[in-house]
């Protein structure tokens, strides 16, 4: 039986050619959402940032917005109009984290909601892989409330702008098969749990307070899958719980806030909020809340609104070096622009712990200042005190700047490495030394346009001495002092607060 | 001597001849810059300055600086980066007198501001202990919703080359929005 061949011309030109379009099609519907999508510029950037501006009034959330406004990646920003009238204006917040999986990505947006005149701002946190997150994004962040969201496989949290953690919902394939919240629970439960994970256990919640669990539900049967004891809230100060993700992709929540008492999570490995930045926070607050303290602090700042041409400054000294507490009053005395000379006695005419003054032109602390409080160690009054004394003003001393920014107030942690630092590279190499701080400091400004040049010379401080040091810092107008901390959520650096338990 | 001062002067001012190259960044501000100029990654840069200048302060400050684009002329290591910003008419001299205070003690150390084009210019300059030299210099248009950061890092023997550039980077940059 003869069959029927087809034409040579089919088999070799029009067969490769219906293969080489197929693998051409094929390739490029598969790198459609591999990369991020191209924005179009509209006015969302100046929308966002001008909202960001208008929230600077409050200390918290001054810094919240200033980092925010330095660190959002403002190329990437543009608006969404979604069915229900509402509008979304979105920006990605880089981040650097990277997960076990290196399929995975976490990809951060700062959301303004629009309706009706009114503003909500959030941050999403995408977590998912790379073409997932890219092809769902819109939809997972206009339509958060709904139980499917396209094809989506992944997690999405929600943090209010200043990064409260909310809630968060996993997602297979399109459909919401979890969720997971903050929740209350009344003591008897923490007891039942407890008695479960760890027998010998008998932390209790004392009275006015309130524990609370991160609970996970399932979408579908609304039972909880899990739940996670995190900690025990006792004031109504500002608390923050801040998300965030293991190398595992694994969520958790801490606490951060100024007051409460943070729990024993029996669940939970230690978080670093443990570490020096908060050993020295307490003891600053009640150290700038004493009377004699807040009137030279102010007395200081008024005739600085009098005359900005020199310094004014004063020395912190203390009745009795056994009571850490009971300063008298010094006077207030001037130095010149770019100088204020302070004084030392260890003696009946007060315990000398330090020194408060002004900077006029606004630069923030600065290594001058801070190894000034080194010489009096070479004083004979204190040496001959004795190593009590010694570690006395060692622990307590304390070098204050007052500048139109904010306050900041600078302590040594670490007294080895600093007293290294001071012979081997500071004493006598000053200008070398400087040169270093000071292009730190320029960097910054650099990469932070927004940022005050005394926010710049905290930081470059903070580069410098790293953990050897304390700064803490006070906004203008403020009394609550934060410690600072170099931020690495990004390429480049930031000054933010630590998260103090 | 005379001739030989006004004959390096006149080959100096040839040697960074201007407009021959438009740089635009970020779609907000044009440059003119020397024919010349190179245009180098970050790693490149990095390389380049390890191997000229051999001051960690240098390689420091570049390896932790955002910049938009990096440019070489000879030994002459130029960064730039655009930024929307909010800032008032006082954002300059605020600025400039914070980092006077900063460098108080440095006799090197110099600062201006200058209106030019009208744009807001911020410039300082200092040397390092090694003789090599930074010009920074902070630029914002006239309206203050634009900013161009940006230094030039060199040789102190070099110094009258940086200041051309510097002289014609500035007159010659242009913010869209003015």
């Amino acid at each position: 039986m003869n069959r029927l061949k087809p034409p040579k011309w089919i088999i070799y030109i029009v067969i490769p050619t219906l293969i080489l379009l197929t693998v051409v099609i094929y390739s490029c519907k598969k790198d459609q959402h591999l990369t991020e999508p191209i924005f179009k510029p509209d006015n969302a950037t100046e929308k966002m940032q001008q909202w960001l501006i208008s929230q600077k009034a409050d200390s918290l959330a001054s810094y919240a917005a200033k980092n925010l406004l330095n660190n959002a990646d403002w190329k990437t920003a543009y608006t969404v109009s979604a069915d229900s009238g509402k509008v979304y204006e979105i920006v990605a917040i880089p981040t650097v984290v990277t997960f076990n999986d290196p399929n995975k990505i976490e990809q951060r947006y700062l959301v303004l909601m629009e309706q009706n005149g009114a503003i909500i701002a959030n941050i999403f946190d995408l977590f998912g892989t790379k073409d997932n997150i890219f092809t769902y994004r819109d939809e997972a962040i206009t339509n958060f409330g709904n139980k499917n969201i396209g094809k989506f496989t992944g997690e999405i949290t929600l943090s209010t702008w200043n990064n409260s953690f909310r809630r968060s919902k996993v997602y297979d394939n399109g459909n919401n098969t979890r969720f997971t919240r903050l929740e209350t629970r009344p003591q008897s439960f923490k007891e039942k749990l407890q008695s479960v994970k760890n027998p010998q256990s008998t932390l209790k919640t004392p009275n006015g307070c309130q524990d609370w669990y991160l609970v996970t539900y399932s979408f579908d049967t609304g039972e909880i899958v899990d739940i996670q004891y995190l900690y025990t809230t006792c004031t109504a100060e500002a608390c923050q719980s801040i998300g965030s993700r293991s190398k595992f992709g694994v969520l958790s929540v801490r606490l951060s806030c100024d007051g409460g008492t943070p729990g024993n999570p029996t669940n939970q490995p230690p978080t670093p909020t443990q570490s020096v930045p908060c050993s020295g926070k307490d003891s600053v607050n009640k150290q700038n809340l004493n009377p004699v303290i807040n009137y030279l602090n102010n007395l200081i700042w008024s005739k600085r609104l009098a005359d900005n041409s020199v310094e004014y400054g004063a020395n912190l000294k203390l009745a009795d070096w056994t009571n850490s507490t009971s300063y008298i009053n010094t006077p207030i005395t001037s130095g010149t622009l770019g100088t204020w000379q302070p004084g030392f006695t260890w003696d009946a005419s007060g315990y000398t712990i330090g020194f408060t003054h002004d900077h006029p032109q606004n630069n923030g602390p600065n290594p001058d200042d801070t190894f000034i409080i080194f010489e009096p160690l070479f004083n004979t009054n204190l040496r001959n005190a004795g190593d009590d004394a010694k570690d006395f003003y060692k622990s307590h001393v304390t070098v204050t700047s007052i500048t139109a920014v904010g306050t900041y107030v600078v302590n040594i942690v670490d007294w080895g490495i600093m007293t290294d630092i001071y012979n081997n590279r500071w004493n006598g190499k000053e200008s070398s030394f400087d040169a270093q701080w000071n292009n730190f400091a320029l960097d910054f400004l650099n990469n932070n346009q927004q940022a005050s040049v005394a926010d710049a010379g905290a930081y470059a401080m903070l580069k410098l001495f790293g953990n050897s040091i304390n700064v803490f810092y006070a906004e203008q107008g403020f009394s609550t002092f934060h410690p600072l901390s170099i931020g690495g959520q990004t390429e480049f650096d930031t000054l933010e607060y630590y998260n103090c338990p | 001597m005379k001739t030989i001062k006004i004959f390096v002067v006149l080959m100096l001012s040839a040697f960074v001849s201007f407009s021959q190259k438009v740089l635009n960044l970020q779609d907000k501000v044009t440059m003119e810059l020397p024919s010349m100029a190179k245009p180098i990654t970050k790693t490149d840069a990095l390389s380049h300055v390890n191997k000229t200048f051999n001051n960690k302060i240098i390689s420091n400050s570049l390896s932790g600086t955002k910049s938009d684009e990096l440019y070489l002329i000879d030994n002459i290591l130029i960064s730039l980066r655009t930024q929307d910003i909010q800032a008032n008419s006082n954002y300059l001299t605020e600025r400039k007198n914070g980092i006077d205070a900063m460098y108080k003690s440095d006799a090197t150390y110099k600062s201006y501001i200058q209106k030019i084009n009208n744009n807001n210019v911020l410039v300082i300059n200092y040397r390092l202990t090694d003789g090599n030299e930074y010009y920074r210099f902070y630029v914002i248009n006239a309206v203050f919703s634009k900013s161009v950061f940006g230094f030039i890092v060199f040789n102190n023997s070099d110094l009258n080359k940086a200041n051309d550039i510097l002289k014609e980077l500035l007159n010659r940059l242009k913010f869209k929005e003015q």
